[in-house]
């Protein structure tokens, strides 16, 4: 109801949505969105304007303190509303904690981001994702056997904790995008630890590359220049560079706009 | 799901209950830990240093843990959230105990202050400002800390720290968007709060999380339990045009901001 009241209001020939609109404004690459507002004076004010409104609230930031004090809700407090789980009346004071806190919502931004990443690698990753198991396990291990030996004075002239050398291969994952999605704005796989470099290709359904990027992060924002069409099959993969002249390639992922999946 | 290790715990055999976690955890551990850090030194410090605070006081917080259990409740996030708390612990601790921080001992003076007071202290930029000023430099204008202050963040997001160090501070706006004096920056925070009085409390932190703190429209929705990111950009939607109607009330127009 409130959306159609929003829409009824502001919008009165097809401009982009809110849910377009927004992220566009404050700084989404969105290929559509763009020729729009190119050509549309209408969205054009618009834009401006939520900008200067967005930069208003960014400006706040510099009163905002990032460290706890004695009202900063524990672990399990932030925890628990992160995962839904407070009561009204527990959750309303944490609400309004937030609000005034940039340290508590700092826990809850890396909290949720975390439980995120988490739940599309354990949909995704299948037989890959072990591979961690074995020089994770090690290192855990490794510095188990140092926490649990005698500790004597703490002076820092202990043999440091060091991880073993990691000689597994690991590739990168794929976690978005995967199969059918309304739209593609970033391509995101997961990290190999010590990698120099990633390489990402995009493919047509025909097999003949589209784009390619080189990067050191983990994600890379499609360019405008790629547009990508409704309802056809794209490819993608990532290489990541672990030594020199040697990569390590993801499998191959398919994803569409729109649409059921194959 | 059952937790294996607090039967042992509470039946006093701490060090078996302290295996059995480890092994269920660790790997959530280490994988929550290089999200702020690659750097294998840094990995393993960090990771000590939590194994640490998790067996302080005769294990006091998996203790606590232990009495909250439920088999509904998946430990994964509270544990997310004691790696971030410790992580920024450990570095505040470390390089709050040096002279001058390893990240900032390549600094000009006026940045290696603003790292301090921001990055290792918790200050507020205004703050910085503030102290900054009454101990070394009473002329410094407030847009020249700005500048500074960008500066900064710049070589410390480049340091091989980098990801750490984001979480122990807010990115400053971008000039255009300060604030040209900390007076003003107040008087916009007042305006701000007037703006969006009408908005529930969740709508106002779903605007916080989206526009300030950048958070996925993904995450706000499922942080604050909204079906779908079309509530968040709904919600972002009204507050924006709400703070435009206020400052068009005010006769401010943009670029006076």
């Amino acid at each position: 109801m409130r959306e159609f009241i929003i829409r009824s209001l502001h919008v009165t020939s097809p401009h982009p949505a809110p849910e377009l609109l927004v992220p566009y404004a404050l700084g989404a690459k969105d290929a559509t969105t763009a020729r729009h507002v190119a050509g549309c004076a209408i969205c054009r004010t618009e834009i401006e304007e939520m900008q200067q409104a967005a930069g208003l609230l960014r400006g706040s930031v510099l009163l905002e303190r990032r460290v706890e004090t004695p009202e900063c809700p524990d672990e399990f407090v932030l925890a628990d509303f992160v995962d839904g789980r407070l009561s009204p009346e527990a959750r309303a004071p944490v609400v309004a904690h937030l609000l005034t806190c940039a340290r508590c919502r700092g826990v809850v931004t890396a909290t949720s981001g975390f439980a995120a990443d988490a739940a599309a690698l354990s949909r995704g990753a299948g037989r890959r994702w072990r591979r961690w198991s074995l020089p994770l396990g090690l290192a855990a291990a490794a510095a188990l056997v140092v926490l649990l030996l005698p500790r004597g004075a703490d002076d820092g002239s202990s043999p440091g904790l060091r991880e073993p050398t990691d000689t597994s291969v690991v590739a990168p994952l794929p976690i978005a995008p995967r199969g059918a999605v309304p739209r593609v704005d970033r391509l995101v796989w997961s990290s190999v630890p010590r990698v120099e470099r990633y390489r990402l290709r995009l493919y047509t359904g025909d097999g003949d590359v589209l784009w390619t990027k080189e990067t050191t992060d983990t994600s890379v924002t499609l360019p405008n220049s790629v547009v990508l069409s409704p309802q056809v099959t794209y490819f993608w993969k990532v290489e990541a560079q672990t030594e020199w002249k040697r990569w390590v390639a993801s499998d191959l992922v398919e994803f569409r706009l729109g649409g059921p999946s194959r | 799901m059952a937790e294996p290790w607090i039967a042992p715990l509470d039946t006093g055999d701490s060090e078996r209950a302290w295996d059995l976690f480890v092994e269920r955890y660790r790997r959530l551990l280490f994988g929550a830990i290089r999200r702020y850090t690659g750097e294998p030194d840094d990995v393993m410090d960090v990771f000590a240093h939590v194994c640490e605070a998790l067996r302080k006081h005769d294990f006091a917080r998996l203790r606590r843990c232990a009495t909250m259990a439920d088999p509904t409740r998946p430990l994964s996030t509270w544990l997310v959230a004691v790696v971030h708390n410790l992580t920024v612990d450990w570095f505040r601790h470390r390089d709050g105990r040096r002279r001058v921080s390893a990240v900032a001992a390549s600094l000009p003076p006026h940045q290696q202050r603003i790292f301090e007071y921001v990055f290792v202290q918790g200050h507020s930029h205004v703050e910085a400002y503030e102290l900054l000023r009454s101990r070394e430099a009473p002329q410094l204008l407030f847009g020249e800390f700005l500048a500074e202050l960008s500066a900064t963040y710049r070589a410390v997001r480049a340091s091989r720290r980098g990801n750490i160090l984001g979480e122990l501070a807010l990115d400053p706006p971008p000039v255009p968007d300060a604030a040209p004096d900390p007076a003003i920056a107040a008087e916009q925070r007042t305006l701000l709060a007037r703006a969006l009085d009408d908005l529930s409390p969740d709508d106002r932190l779903a605007v916080q999380l989206y526009v300030v703190d950048e958070m996925p429209a993904e995450h706000v929705a499922h942080v604050l339990g909204y079906a779908t990111t079309k509530t968040v950009y709904n919600h972002v939607y009204r507050a924006l045009g709400a703070i435009r109607s206020h400052l068009a009330q005010a006769g401010i127009r943009g670029g006076d901001l």
